[in-house]
């Protein structure tokens, strides 16, 4: 009986560590997704593509440009956004429109931090924007950490509409 | 005599009844919050800050924060995390701020952390931080000869706007040069943490009231559990 009451009473206990951190610099994260030095280029932005990223956000974006790494097609993006209180700082990787790497660049929050493990991010390998601008593959979420996971998620949908734009940007007349 | 099977049954119908009256408020709850959260893209919960009155109620760690900066050409005052020239608003920190210069046709804003870029007319640019090498914290902001410079700790660091990255300084920086002229209000959106999704979310949970709340959340999840197996027992019992 007392084995049962304490494992009823483990039931109410909500483990809770600090998940607080910097995982991977800028460098390395530059490093890992160009084997040649990339430039550093910069995306200007319209009221049309504002409008078009602050969807993808789902909420305002004010900024004119965007700065981002780039050799040949693949193009590198990294962005801030909120979870819950504070931003996590998110690098990903695109090339021929799709996510070749996500990484969790920094990560401030006592909790949610479980979004920077390989076996939620490798969920976008290789997601790409369907015709209603959001990402093709379903993502499954972490409980606790589900205001981290719908940031992450609206960070993967503006990487991969700024790399389109890039791109469109560039082979436009 | 009573059989047991006839005291159990009244006795398992009114364990039933004070089990669901006692869970009915936090069952009733979940339920509610439950569909806005299903729904909160459509409802654009996540865009809709809380009133101020419930922000510094509940949220009180959006901070405020005040310091002023004094330059030549005016008063740069923080309060919270909105910057002012002159009571005139134009722009955000999200830490503290540090200074200000014009540069290339664009003011540059520092806070500790960041870098706001805006045009003359007030319209945000861009925002830099670390990801671009921006050295922190940022103590001070001015000119290294043509080229826009911040000090952080004993080091200087220029910017390279053809580049757009951050180095180095070859020379020492020079007291603020401020030639900035008063900018219209700036009534952009930065966005807030304390958005109703937030609040209905951590409701939901418990978490806004912290363990305590975290707990009683599971004690209700539990008592729909037992509400559950006593309400299945009870038609059982009957069929």
């Amino acid at each position: 009986m007392p084995s049962r009451i304490l494992l009823v009473a483990l039931c109410f206990v909500s483990a809770s560590w600090a998940q607080i951190g910097v995982f991977q610099s800028v460098d390395d994260f530059i490093n890992e997704a160009f084997t040649e030095t990339p430039s550093i280029e910069t995306l200007w932005l319209n009221n049309e593509t504002r409008e078009q990223i602050e969807r993808a956000l789902n909420r305002s974006f004010q900024a004119l440009r965007i700065r981002y790494w780039r050799h040949g097609g693949r193009t590198a993006w990294i962005l801030h956004e909120t979870g819950k209180e504070l931003p996590i700082t998110v690098g990903v990787v695109v090339e021929n429109n799709k996510i070749v790497a996500l990484s969790v660049l920094e990560y401030r929050e006592s909790r949610g931090g479980e979004v920077r493990y390989p076996l939620f991010r490798d969920q976008f390998f290789d997601a790409e924007l369907n015709n209603d601008q959001v990402l093709s593959k379903h993502i499954h979420g972490i409980t606790g950490a589900t205001l981290s996971v719908s940031a992450i998620k609206r960070v993967a949908t503006a990487a991969l509409l700024c790399h389109q734009i890039a791109v469109d940007v560039e082979t436009s007349p | 005599m009573r059989s047991a099977g006839s005291v159990r049954g009244p006795l398992l119908r009114k364990f039933h009844r004070i089990v669901g009256m006692t869970a009915s408020i936090f069952l009733l709850w979940i339920c509610v919050s439950g569909i806005l959260l299903n729904h909160t893209s459509f409802l654009e919960l996540a865009r809709k800050p809380l009133p101020a009155f419930l922000t510094a109620w509940i949220y009180p760690d959006a901070i405020i924060r005040e310091s002023n900066v004094h330059t030549s050409i005016g008063i740069f005052r923080q309060h919270g995390q909105t910057i002012s020239l002159d009571d005139v608003v134009i722009g955000l920190c999200a830490d503290s701020l540090t200074g200000a210069a014009e540069y290339g046709g664009e003011l540059w804003i520092a806070c500790s952390h960041q870098l706001h870029i805006f045009t003359l007319d007030g319209t945000l640019v861009e925002s830099q931080d670390s990801t671009l090498g921006l050295p922190a914290p940022v103590e001070k902001v001015g000119l290294c000869g043509q080229v826009l410079c911040v000090r952080s700790g004993i080091v200087d660091h220029q910017f390279l706007a053809h580049s757009g990255i951050w180095e180095h300084a070859p020379e020492g920086i020079q007291p603020e040069e401020l030639a900035i002229r008063k900018q219209p209000a700036i009534s952009s959106e930065f966005g807030s943490t304390a958005t109703w999704e937030r609040l209905i979310l951590e409701a939901h949970s418990g978490r806004i009231a912290g363990k305590t709340g975290e707990s009683f959340i599971n004690l209700a999840s539990v008592f729909a559990l037992l509400l559950t197996i006593s309400g299945v027992w009870i038609s059982l019992r009957q069929s």
